[in-house]
């Protein structure tokens, strides 16, 4: 089912059972969260601190086709 | 034989939109005959005809977005993915889309630009173009580098499983090329992304990257896989690229259909990563992060 009005901005996480974090395509946004989540991991406190703005909306392109 | 409007090694033109746009209509006519990627397929993609990627004449995009989880001297990026690879990967992070050609949306050459040169406007440091793989998509990837201003530091992030063909044309146009060496032997490359002869034309690449423009190479190392191919890249890298910057990624996802191999079922155990970096530091690898 296609979800409309989605953009092309995306980021997935994987939580092993022994509690790491895998992550990829991580957005400034994502990584702001997993710092909350990783509070000690040095390295993803160095990749919050990069941030940029996001496109703004009306400059992004439209829906995602094949995201559900 | 087509000539080329410019041609330049190991920096960066001048007038990059300028010969970029010259570029891209070289390798939109180059679609005829398509031998971008070093499967050197020979279709008619201008006439639909399919090569291994699956490509047609046009391109998709499926994610186009800020990213921080890059190199550390290259976010934040903004990072273009194009649908469709000539590799068949199997435990490929993006293989819903980097399998299927005709994943995402239109290729959007003046939206794109727009979204890009915004970010850098925004903060952005570089622009990153990558798949799937870029090089099947080499028209509208100059045409997009062509739309960017002159002084945008470009990424090309490839599987540097290119034709030399497509490097000519790739001269001089981005910054840094980002290259992947997955395989360290040319088993392990036919049996979990479907591909011949993998190491001869990724060091061909890699040699090349390194001596036309900056060079960073990654290796995602692979459950079960650090003697067969971690330690026969680092030590081919110790040889040959002696002071290339590296990225030993340890954080292995058994992404879509990695699971059909028994090794590939699990992520890399923390003794696996530590070995791996023994053997980076053995051999007096320049890791980056």
């Amino acid at each position: 089912m296609s979800t409309p009005n989605t953009t092309l901005q995306s980021a997935e996480v994987l939580i092993l059972p022994d509690g790491k974090i895998l992550a990829h395509n991580i957005t400034p946004e994502m990584a702001a969260v997993l710092c909350e989540l990783q509070p000690d991991n040095q390295g993803m406190q160095q990749r919050a601190a990069q941030t940029a703005r996001q496109p703004d909306s009306n400059l992004r392109q439209h829906e995602h086709p094949t995201r559900n | 034989m087509i000539a080329l409007p410019e041609t330049v090694s190991g920096k960066r033109i001048a007038h990059r939109a300028q010969v970029a746009s010259e570029r891209a209509l070289i390798a939109r006519q180059k679609l005829s005959c398509c031998n971008l990627c070093a499967h050197h397929c020979g279709v008619n993609r201008l006439q639909a005809e399919q090569g291994p990627c699956h490509a047609g004449p046009t391109s998709r995009v499926f994610s186009a977005q800020i990213e921080v989880s890059d190199e550390l001297e290259l976010i934040p990026t903004f990072a273009i993915a194009l649908s469709g690879c000539d590799l068949r990967c199997s435990f490929c992070i993006t293989g819903k889309e980097s399998w299927n050609p005709h994943a995402g949306e239109r290729f959007d050459v003046k939206g794109l630009a727009d979204q890009a040169t915004h970010a850098l406007e925004n903060g952005a440091r570089t622009i990153m173009i990558l798949g799937g793989e870029p090089t099947i998509h080499l028209p509208d990837a100059l045409a997009i580098a062509a739309a960017l201003p002159d002084d945008a530091k470009l990424i090309w992030k490839t599987n540097a499983h290119g034709s030399a063909e497509a490097r000519e044309l790739l001269d001089g146009i981005f910054d840094v090329w980002l290259a992947d060496y997955k395989f360290g032997n040319d088993a392990c490359a036919q049996r979990l992304a479907l591909v011949p002869h993998y190491n001869e034309v990724v060091r061909e690449n890699l040699l090349w990257a390194n001596d036309h423009s900056e060079l960073i190479v990654r290796h995602l190392l692979m459950p079960g896989h650090v003697d067969c191919c971690w330690q026969a890249v680092a030590q081919w890298l110790a040889e040959h690229l002696p002071q290339v910057k590296i990225n030993l990624r340890s954080g292995f996802w058994p992404a879509w259909q990695a699971r059909k191999h028994a090794d590939l079922r699990g992520t890399t155990s923390s003794l696996e990563t530590e070995r791996a970096l023994r053997i980076a530091h053995d051999y007096n690898l320049c890791l980056v992060e």
